[in-house]
């Protein structure tokens, strides 16, 4: 007993009375002192530390078991099949959660089959088709004599029958017997069928006034811009379109969008031959706001990795990078001149970018924390000025000048020029019409949306309207700035009278078959 | 500074306790479960008898149980055998009954050759079920572990996406699933591409894994729910209760599981099995581990807490594993007052049998350490042993005695000081004085804890004038004001519900700004008596009045963190006594706290007493009252809540009815069926000594004076006004630092730094070195050994000494004499040895290096300088002064010359008192050489008393008149070269020539004489006293005592070993002086780091 031990270590006395047994009364630590029972002394454990000692060893040691006991029941006879079988197991070891793209762990990308071979940052094999020992792969998993492998890291090994069906389906030569109906493919022949309306997030009008850009899924639909029928289906890869924005001679279509977790697209259409000119690849989720130089010489968009990007709408190039936010860009907008480039973020900020040079100028919005609540969502230029309208989480659609003219102070606020009554929840949508007299907000505030259109000059709300059916995301004008269209939650377009808000016209973009789509 | 962020330690407990829950989701049995050996089951039984499906994701967790031939009930829920079902229903191998298509069957259970039967009713499969967010979908995504606070729960969410903290807000949570990013994570369109549902699929890659599959039931659900447009109902009826099924069950051996299974009952009335998604915790994983099926692993023989929580809704219940108590047979028990039986009726149902009596002795020590903080003096320990009449009688009498005398106010009003935070910090020194002294009055008239607490709750005016005041002053802001009030008066943790509703209570984030507007109309002001004078302030705080009046400014209110709106002011609980509305809030709020009516406001506070007296609360810890937290014995504590109120909350009739139950007054000595006993009471347990109490304990056993910083000399630690004068020992013994009213601020553990510095540390040592302790005056007074031992065994630890300790304290006492005894023999042997050794010495040394001054016969100048022969033999040089060459003959007939000394002799009649004849006394002897017949003798091993810096003597011998000794500046003393011959040189005329030859032509000696000798080289080997020396000298056998004596004196001198001895003779004689007063310093010393001392037993 350690108390023995203590009592026994400056022995000048040499006392050793009857010790009989002891136990220590309860200690009612303060949880800092936790650590103490770790690395610490403590002779004899009360109830109340050993309850929280166990807690912390649960956590620890409970996984392992937990894990260890799932032992799968599949066979390994036979052909071993790497999408039924071998996919599955990686999915399931979460091996895909650190391999991914986004995350790349050791640089390496088991969710793509030519990567999953390919291995990573070690330069070897990963998999070697016919051959397991030169796989790289299995040495990671395979666990040693301590029952312990590389691989996946910090969590128990894979079971003996897991490597042996990795194991026999690389003798077998790895094919990837992945179907290709894998997942629904849809092209301009074989246009998406929708079970119910998509969430429209993003309506915008031709530059002629003639069309309405609607984002679907996985295609854009081009309707006549009085909501009398559908002109074309802009059929594409990304299932989920963020925005669909006109070239500013109407020629072609910008379209941001992707497929969440999995990549990112921009897409430029010729609008007349109906035809994708290019589709650009970008990070591993969906793009948004994608915006066009009034010279119609770039695209910019925003990333979910933070980063906003300009390409070039002939080549494709890539001509403007910038990682100056630290969250989501949500939507994008070139100065009057497109030499700079103009981004709002969740990060609450809205940013200015210099596109020659690339570089970060300012922060346009006040840089005091907290000033902003939540992130900016929304941004709309003035037709003819570098004048600013944004809208975000705190509801309040503002206009900010792009240009800084004061001297800057801590905690200033200076680029402001009007904040507007706030609408109920978020503001989704904004835009100016065509003289930047009026503009226009859409919000959302749990399943109920709201559209508002006020005065530029003075604030004042001209009209607003409440849709019940749920949230609004988009809002846009039309050429003469005569209708405004919105469309949100419930799939709806709705046309209003841009001068007092009555209800024009509703339908529905798309045609809902009520059919089953195929899960995979 | 006070604590300003609100510590959530469940929260960070429970976040890893569900990354260890979430992660079991799917672990399955693999192991086909069997009884026992030896059970024989006589009886089976299914629960519920009928059950009806109502929809798709309907389900129903059966209870197979058995009944054994003892009687006992057993789980044979896994182990039974289903018959084959029909269409209507499936069963899986762990009882769970889910509904497959509309109809009726029964399925039969076997086991054993014992049956029994369950009918299922299935409906509605036919209609489309109406999925609801709040009561389907939002559960299953807890249970999925998608709000767990190490996934999207966390504080910021995980990877840009954030839900509500297990599900608490559906509002929140609706919003992120369906509006976020303009409705990303959901697809109508597409249901089965939604992003949500490829998440938790792991279809797309997901860091948080595979949380379902595709076609499992919460896939569907939720796929269900989009399909049917992500609709959110928030004014859906929500879960009113929980109950556990079996409730308090009792498994028979370790190793054994029981099911159970969770029933939630919604506010229309609706009643539904939750078992699945249910969160199920052992409240001690030493001896239940519950997995997410339901199912209770026991572990050990023991009883634990499960805590059950669903969708806000708790409950518990305790698992008793009963382990193997074969020949366990109850002995009925001495009953002293009400509380006995309840104790009893625990422990026969738990097969516990409680230890006997505790001695007298024990008693006295741990009645007075529990009452007045302070062991019993030798001579209350004496008097109450000695006191006439029976023991039962003796023990009430002195808890009668013990309860309201001074020490018991210090004692008491202490605890108070703690949890009142009486704390010059915040209150400077005169408040925390004026607040202390308060609360010293109402322990000393025992006043009613309600009136006491409602003293403290409505308190107003200045602080100085109404101490409690500072309650207000201490607790500014009146969420943190809230979490103290209700921890210190409810024992009900109000903290982690401020950012979320709470994960181990019931209650609310709502509740907690609901219940923090009673204390948000507290104003405060500037005391004028005190204008200008500050407490406390720092970097980012600012100081605060010293004084301040307290008053009900009627307004202010404080804003919900969640929403930005002011909540109305209103109780989480209520009970039928209300105060009107209108009045003050304070006063609301000490009504309803201090009410005979509140659930926990009695109740907590004998829970705490009970907690003091025992170590244990029947609750523990003794302020942290929760649903997942339950009593071990709710009888007992029922029962004195009860007579507490009964009683007008006195607390020290609750102290008194304690102490004198024979279940306080159990030994500490465990038996063979209560040995692992600590939480029912079946025999005392050790308690530490808190750290004053254990610092006084050291001062009063040892009788010497405290001498604490900032107080009188005399001043005991209980006396202290706060913690405002560090103490190490105390701080080291975990005396609270007053900042809060956790209970949790005073540690009562023993760790190694504190161990080693009470063993080694000053506090010891100073009250035992201390010459006017009483303990010391004892050992001068009590002649008599035996008593002396007695006397300290009763003053250290309220005893006698066994017969053992007292023979080893007598030993001990004795052992000085006995040591010096020892030491006297050890030195006489070694004495014996002291001739041999001094002969080799001798031997050692050779011939011994005795100079013989020559007598010169020729003295010559080459500068014409005279010199004059002195009777020493030494030359006096005077007359003209120039460089100058000395030759000196001389005759010696010593065979063997080893060596040369030249003495340069200072003189009285030289400048600067010589020996040179330069102004300032120096000389410097360019060469120095010798010859005898004509045959130079090489000179060698040069060496001098000194040597000027520059002028080693070295320099005389080297054949270079530019170098040379000087003795600058060691002038006016005599010093000497000497120089070996490098070979032994045989006597004759010899004759030395002295070259001086520095520059100026007066560095001549002055006064000078030559010496040889034929001593053991080398020469500068030992330099013996010249008197040791001499002797030397002289032949063994020739010596006079005196010079005998010389030597061997000189020789004892040298030897270490008999230095050491000598020594310790010396040391032990002076022991012997004071050899009691060590003995018993030594046994005060072992006694004090003893566990009988540092517990109370």
């Amino acid at each position: 007993m350690e108390w023995q031990q203590l009592s026994a270590l400056p022995t000048g006395a040499a006392w050793f009375l009857a010790t009989p047994a002891y136990q220590l009364s309860p200690h009612r630590e303060l949880p800092e002192t936790l650590p103490r029972g770790a690395g610490g002394f403590v002779p004899a454990i009360s109830e109340g530390g050993l309850m929280r000692r166990q807690w912390l060893a649960f956590a620890v040691w409970v996984v392992p078991v937990a894990l260890a006991a799932a032992e799968p029941t599949t066979t390994t006879e036979g052909e071993i099949s790497y999408f039924k079988q071998v996919l599955p197991i990686l999915r399931q070891k979460n091996c895909t959660g650190c391999h991914q793209p986004a995350k790349k762990g050791g640089e390496y990308v088991m969710t793509e089959f030519a990567t999953l071979l390919k291995g990573g940052e070690s330069g070897e094999s990963a998999v070697v088709a016919g051959d397991p020992k030169k796989s790289n792969l299995l040495a990671q998993i395979t666990p040693g004599k301590d029952g312990k492998a590389e691989m996946p890291k910090d969590a128990p090994a894979l079971t003996a029958v897991e490597i042996e069906t990795i194991t026999k389906w690389i003798a077998q030569g790895a094919k990837d017997d992945t179907p290709a109906s894998n997942r629904p493919q849809y092209d301009a022949t074989h246009p998406p069928v929708y079970m119910a309306a998509p969430v429209l997030k993003s309506v915008e009008f031709s530059p002629d006034g003639t069309q309405l850009a609607i984002a679907g899924y996985h295609e854009v639909l081009l309707h006549k811009a009085d909501g009398s029928g559908l002109v074309a289906r802009l059929v594409g890869q990304s299932e989920r379109i963020e925005s669909a924005r006109f070239s500013p001679d109407g020629k072609f279509l910008a379209v941001s969008g992707g497929s969440p977790g999995r990549f990112g697209e921009l897409q430029i259409w010729d609008v007349e031959k109906r035809e994708l000119k290019l589709s650009i690849m970008v990070g591993y989720d969906t793009l948004y706001g994608a915006s066009w130089a009034p010279n119609g010489k770039m695209v910019a968009i925003g990333c979910s990795d933070n980063t906003i990007r300009a390409f070039d709408p002939e080549t494709g190039k890539q001509v403007l990078f910038s990682g100056a936010h630290n969250d989501w860009v949500l939507d994008t907008t070139f100065s009057v001149n497109s030499d700079h480039l103009i981004t709002v973020s969740r990060d609450m900020s809205m940013k200015l970018i210099e596109v020659k040079t690339e570089r970060f100028i300012d922060n346009i919005t006040s840089i005091t924390p907290g000033a902003l609540k939540g992130g900016l969502i929304a941004i709309d230029r003035h037709p003819t000025k570098d004048e600013l309208l944004c809208g975000g989480s705190d509801g309040a659609p503002k206009i900010f000048k792009m240009v800084r003219t004061e001297a800057r102070k801590i905690g200033d606020n200076a680029n402001l020029l009007r904040e507007f009554g706030a609408l109920p929840g978020r503001v989704f949508g904004v835009a100016y019409n065509h003289d930047g007299a009026k503009i226009a907000a859409g919000s959302s505030s749990d399943g109920v949306g709201e559209v508002r259109v006020y005065n530029a000059m003075d604030g004042a709300v001209i009209w607003k309207v409440t849709v019940p059916e749920g949230g609004i995301y988009t809002v846009d004008f039309n050429k003469d700035s005569s209708i405004v269209a919105v469309g949100g939650f419930d799939g709806d377009v709705r046309l209003y009278n841009a001068t007092d808000g009555t209800l024009i016209k509703r339908f529905t973009p798309v045609e809902v078959s009520g059919a089953t789509v195929a899960a995979n | 500074m006070k604590l300003n962020q609100p510590f959530c330690f469940l929260c960070w407990v429970t976040a890893l306790v569900l990354t260890g829950l979430v992660l079991t989701v799917r672990g399955e049995e693999p192991v086909k479960e069997t009884l026992p050996a030896g059970l024989k089951v006589v009886a089976i039984e299914a629960k519920p008898a009928t059950v009806e499906l109502s929809h798709k994701f309907d389900y129903r967790q059966l209870l197979i149980s058995g009944k054994l031939e003892s009687g006992e009930t057993v789980d044979l829920t896994r182990m039974a055998q289903a018959s084959s079902p029909g269409s209507a229903v499936s069963v899986s191998n762990d009882g769970l009954l889910r509904a497959k298509a509309d109809g009726s069957e029964e399925i039969t259970f076997s086991y054993g050759g014992h049956s029994a039967k369950a009918a299922a009713k299935v409906s509605g499969m036919t209609q489309p079920h109406a999925v609801s967010f709040v009561r389907d979908v939002q559960p299953a995504l807890s249970r999925m572990g998608c709000n767990a606070g190490t996934c999207h729960g966390a504080k910021d969410g995980k990877a840009g996406f954030k839900l509500s903290l297990r599900g608490y807000d559906a509002l929140y949570d609706h919003r992120a699933f369906t509006d976020d990013i303009g409705g990303r994570r959901f697809n109508r369109a597409a249901p089965d591409q939604s992003l949500m549902l490829l998440k938790a699929t792991g279809s797309i890659p997901h860091v948080g894994g595979v949380r379902t599959n595709v076609g499992e039931p919460y896939y569907e659900l939720v796929r269900d729910w989009i399909n049917q447009g992500v609709k959110l109902d928030l004014k859906a009826p929500r879960v009113t209760k929980i109950d556990v099924l079996p409730f308090n069950p009792v498994v028979p051996l370790p190793g054994m599981k029981q099911q159970i299974t969770v029933i939630a009952t919604y506010a229309d009335g609706l009643v539904r099995d939750v078992t699945r998604e249910a969160f199920i915790e052992s409240g001690n994983i030493e001896i239940i581990e519950a997995n997410t099926s339901g199912v209770l692993t026991t572990l050990r023989r023991g009883e634990a807490p499960v805590l059950v929580r669903y969708e806000g809704a708790y409950a518990a219940t305790t698992i008793v594993c009963m382990g193997d108590r074969t020949g366990f047979a109850w002995q009925p028990q001495l009953v002293q007052n009400y509380i006995d039986p309840l104790v009893d009726k625990k422990l026969q149902a738990v097969k516990i049998l409680p230890s006997g009596l505790c001695s007298d002795e024990e008693f006295v020590r741990r009645v007075y350490l529990d009452l007045t903080g302070l062991p019993p003096t030798a001579g209350q320990v004496r008097e109450f042993l000695q006191a006439p009449g029976e023991s039962r009688a003796k023990r009430e009498a002195l808890v009668d005695q013990l309860i309201g005398s001074r020490e018991y106010v210090e004692h008491w009003t202490n605890k108070w000081a703690d949890m009142l935070q009486v704390n010059r910090k915040f209150l400077g020194e005169e408040g925390a004085a004026a607040l202390r002294s308060w609360i010293k009055e109402r322990v000393a008239t025992n006043q009613p804890y309600d009136q006491f607490a409602r003293d403290v709750i409505t308190a107003s005016g200045s602080n100085m004038e109404n101490p409690p005041a500072a309650y207000w002053k201490v607790n500014r802001d009146p969420a943190g004001a809230m979490e103290n009030t209700t921890h210190l008066f409810l024992a009900v943790r109000f903290n982690c519900n401020k950012c979320h509703d709470h994960p181990f209570e019931r209650w609310t984030q709502d509740q907690y700004y609901q219940l923090a507007q009673f204390f948000a109309q507290v104003g405060r002001k500037e005391d004028p008596t005190f204008t200008g004078q500050k407490v406390g302030g720092s970097a980012v705080e600012g100081a605060v009045p010293l004084v301040e009046v307290m008053y009900d400014n009627g307004s202010g209110d404080v804003k919900h963190d969640r929403t930005g709106q002011v909540v109305p002011a209103s109780f989480p609980y209520t009970h039928a006594d209300q105060s009107p509305a209108t009045a003050p809030r304070r006063e609301q709020l000490a009504h309803w706290i201090t009410s005979k009516d509140n659930q926990y406001f009695a109740k907590s506070y004998v829970n705490r007493l009970w907690g003091y007296l025992f170590g244990v609360g029947i609750i523990e810890p003794i302020d942290d009252i929760r649903a997942g937290n339950p009593p071990t014995n709710p009888e007992l504590l029922d029962a004195l809540t009860k007579d507490f109120i009964a009683s007008g909350f006195d607390a020290q009739h609750i102290l008194r009815t304690i102490c004198k139950s024979r279940t306080y007054q159990l030994s500490v000595a465990a038996n063979k069926w209560n040995d692992d006993d600590t939480i029912n009471y079946s025999h005392a347990i050790p308690r530490r000594l808190p750290a004053e109490a254990l610092y006084d304990a050291i001062y009063m056993a040892t009788g010497a004076t405290e001498k604490l910083p900032g107080v009188p000399a005399g001043f005991r630690a209980a006396q202290l006004l706060d913690g405002g004068a560090s103490v190490p020992f105390l701080d080291d013994f975990g005396k609270p630092v007053r900042e809060t009213a956790c209970e949790c601020e005073r540690s009562s553990g023993m760790v190694l730094g504190p161990i080693l510095k009470l063993i080694n540390g000053p506090t010891v040592a100073d009250a035992l070195a201390d010459p006017s302790s009483e303990l010391n005056q004892l050992v001068a007074n009590q002649p008599d050994d035996t008593k002396l031992i007695e006397e300290v065994f009763v003053r250290f630890l309220a005893r006698k000494p066994s017969a053992s300790e007292l023979k080893l304290g007598v030993e001990a006492l004795q052992a000085a004499a006995t040591e010096q005894a020892k030491a006297a023999a050890a030195l006489a042997e070694y004495e014996k040895q002291l001739p041999a050794k001094q002969a080799a010495w001798e031997a050692s040394l050779g011939k011994p290096v005795v100079w013989q001054p020559l007598d010169p016969t020729e003295m010559k100048s080459s500068a014409a300088a005279a010199f004059a022969k002195q009777d020493d033999k030494s030359i006096v040089v005077t007359g003209n002064l120039a460089k100058d060459l000395y030759t000196i003959v001389a005759k010696t007939d010593l065979k063997g010359i080893t060596g040369i000394k030249l003495e340069a002799l200072s003189d009285a009649a030289l400048a600067a008192g010589g020996p040179g004849r330069a102004q300032n006394g120096n000389f410097v002897v360019s060469e120095f050489k010798a010859a005898i017949d004509g045959n130079a003798v090489e000179l060698t091993g040069p060496s001098a008393d000194f040597s000027q810096e520059g002028w080693h003597v070295s320099g005389a011998i080297d054949g270079n008149d530019e170098t040379g000794w000087a003795i600058s500046a060691e002038f006016g003393k005599n010093h000497e070269a000497t120089f070996e011959t490098k070979a032994d040189a045989a006597g004759g005329t010899i004759t030395f020539t002295i070259s001086q030859q520095y520059v100026d032509g007066k560095h001549c000696l002055g006064k000078f004489r030559l010496s040889v000798t034929d001593g053991a080289r080398p020469l500068t080997k030992a330099k013996l006293p010249a008197l040791v020396a001499s002797a030397l000298a002289v032949p063994q056998g020739e010596r006079t005592p005196d010079q005998a004596a010389t030597i061997a004196a000189h020789y004892k001198s040298l030897d270490a070993e008999h230095a050491r001895l000598s020594a310790e003779v010396q040391k032990s004689a002076e022991q012997v002086k004071s050899a009691r007063a060590v003995g018993v310093q030594d046994l005060a010393w072992a006694l004090i780091n003893n566990p009988a001392f540092l517990f109370n037993r």
